[in-house]
């Protein structure tokens, strides 16, 4: 509300006179945009006449009443193992594949069309299949979610490694350095940069990995408790599951957002 | 990228790696019992057989479908206001975390409420392939936009231009590219949505018989869809590249 005063003030002629540092000013309209979303959803609910339609301030009490039975806890937390031992296996193995595309050329010439071509694919239809394979239990959304993120992770692995300067190759090289060195003090700190891009562009496709499989096996897990309480009209309790997620997912992509800047704004220092 | 190879140790390594994976699967399918690990032997005949009893195309028409209607929309939309947010700068302050926010949100997750909200129909599947597309649209065109060259556009206002030239002359060219990739990450991401909505959401459309064989345990089977997405994700991608390279060859390939 306060970016329309500002708006006002400077289409009434005092343009550039009065007017808040536009750093401020950006915040102000960025924080407003936040809002004005919870705004816009809570009106839409009260005019609508579906009781399927719920408000943020209803989903706000159904978190309560999951928080107070123990049920989110139990069902987060559950999401979360799968989601972070996935992630660490899928994000390991798509380092060094990376890594050895990125570095040898005849790796590169053999699995870069197939990496390329899965990476281009909806890997969620392979979840069913899996999932008859491995089992209702956590190893294959374990599997389903490493599976996701090994390809962001090993694509932009391979970039950074070969984005590193051809100088500084060569240094190393007529200095004798063994391969393992070179690796540790060149190859890697300049990929890393891009190997966290990796890992940024993974945590959604992660995320998306858990929910589905978690809606296929329906035992256990964030996406099942979204899966059972919608099936029981629970609207406002089954969009509490889908906030956490929007949060977890926020979060990690903007933390990881910002160990990138950070290493890009420290590369560009030097 | 630089040295040119021989073309023959190119195919011959991809070729050759192709070829040990499938005997090493075939192997151990085998070994494990067939008809629980699909061998690839298995999952031809079962293609051949859903060719030819028409059941693969009856399923995968409604999915084109759904897939296109909610592709155009997507863009129909998603086009017009990421110009728009990165022309200017308040709407793009404003708009920044909501998209973002949408964004990073696992789409999928909201799947089982859509449909109950909008039924179990086409409306539904075409709305979740909408959702998946428009915003790697939309952030990609804004970022088109923010990223025209500040100068050429004060250049073109002091020598007069108006509005609609900028648009024509500096602001559509120079985010064209940017718009292209969105379209690209736009497709897998419609895929994506197409299947998952088609997972729930009735009974048409390849996801439905990927969930139908599975429940059946008949592997093979389930995977031949798989491998009909593979082949339409990779043909789609490969051919928006191409189109990428035509439309706009001054764009480099390296980004997002």
């Amino acid at each position: 509300m306060v970016g329309v005063a500002t708006d006002e003030r400077s289409a009434t002629g005092g343009r550039r006179a009065v007017r808040l540092p536009s750093r401020v000013e950006e915040r102000l309209w960025w924080a407003s945009g936040l809002v004005l979303v919870v705004v816009v959803w809570q009106v839409y609910a009260m005019l609508s006449t579906s009781s399927l339609i719920v408000g943020p301030w209803e989903v706000v009490e159904a978190t309560g009443d999951l928080i107070a039975s123990g049920e989110l806890w139990e069902y987060a937390q559950s999401s979360a193992l799968s989601f972070a031992i996935g992630m660490l296996i899928g994000s390991v193995s798509g380092l060094v594949i990376g890594l050895l595309v990125g570095r040898f050329r005849l790796v590169e010439i053999t699995l870069d069309p197939y990496i390329s071509a899965l990476y281009a694919t909806p890997l969620v239809a392979i979840i069913p299949v899996l999932i008859v394979l491995l089992g209702f239990g956590p190893l294959s959304k374990i599997v389903i979610v490493s599976i996701f993120v090994f390809f962001p992770v090993a694509i932009n692995t391979a970039a950074g490694v070969k984005e590193v300067p051809r100088d500084l190759l060569e240094l190393a090289d007529s200095f004798c350095s063994r391969e393992m060195l070179t690796w540790r003090d060149v190859v890697v700190p300049s990929a890393l940069p891009f190997i966290v891009t990796g890992l940024r562009l993974s945590v959604g496709r992660g995320l998306i990995g858990v929910v589905v499989a978690e809606f296929e096996t329906a035992v256990t897990g964030l996406g099942y408790l979204i899966l059972s309480k919608s099936r029981r009209f629970l609207m406002a309790e089954s969009l509490v599951p889908v906030v956490v997620l929007m949060i977890a997912g926020f979060v990690l992509y903007s933390l990881l957002k910002r160990v990138e800047d950070g290493m890009l704004e420290r590369r560009r220092g030097l | 990228m630089d040295r040119a190879e021989d073309p023959r140790l190119v195919w011959g390594l991809r070729i050759g790696f192709a070829l040990v994976v499938l005997a090493v699967w075939q192997v151990t399918a085998v070994r494990l019992g067939e008809n629980f690990f699909a061998a690839p032997g298995a999952i031809v005949s079962s293609a051949v057989a859903l060719l030819r009893s028409g059941e693969l195309m009856h399923y995968f028409v409604p999915t084109l479908e759904v897939l296109a209607w909610g592709f155009l929309l997507g863009l129909a939309v998603g086009i017009p206001i990421g110009l728009a947010i990165g022309r200017w700068r308040r709407l793009y302050w404003v708009s920044e975390g909501p998209i973002n926010l949408f964004y990073t949100t696992p789409l999928a997750a909201v799947i089982p409420i859509i449909l109950v909200i909008l039924g179990f129909g086409t409306t539904t599947k075409v709305f979740v392939v909408f959702a998946f597309v428009v915003f790697s649209v939309l952030i990609n065109s804004a970022a088109g936009v923010r990223n025209v060259d500040g100068d050429l556009l004060e250049l073109a206002r002091s020598y007069g231009s108006s509005e609609p030239m900028l648009w024509r002359e500096i602001l559509i060219p120079s985010a064209l590219p940017f718009v292209l990739v969105g379209i690209r990450i736009g497709i897998g991401r419609a895929l994506i949505g197409a299947v998952v909505a088609e997972f729930y959401a009735g009974i048409s459309g390849v996801g439905y018989l990927i969930i139908y064989y599975s429940n059946r345990f008949d592997v093979a089977s389930a995977l031949v869809p798989v491998g009909m997405l593979i082949a339409l994700g990779v043909g789609s991608t490969a051919g928006l590249k191409r189109l990428q390279e035509w439309l706009t060859p001054w764009a480099s390939e390296a980004r997002v």
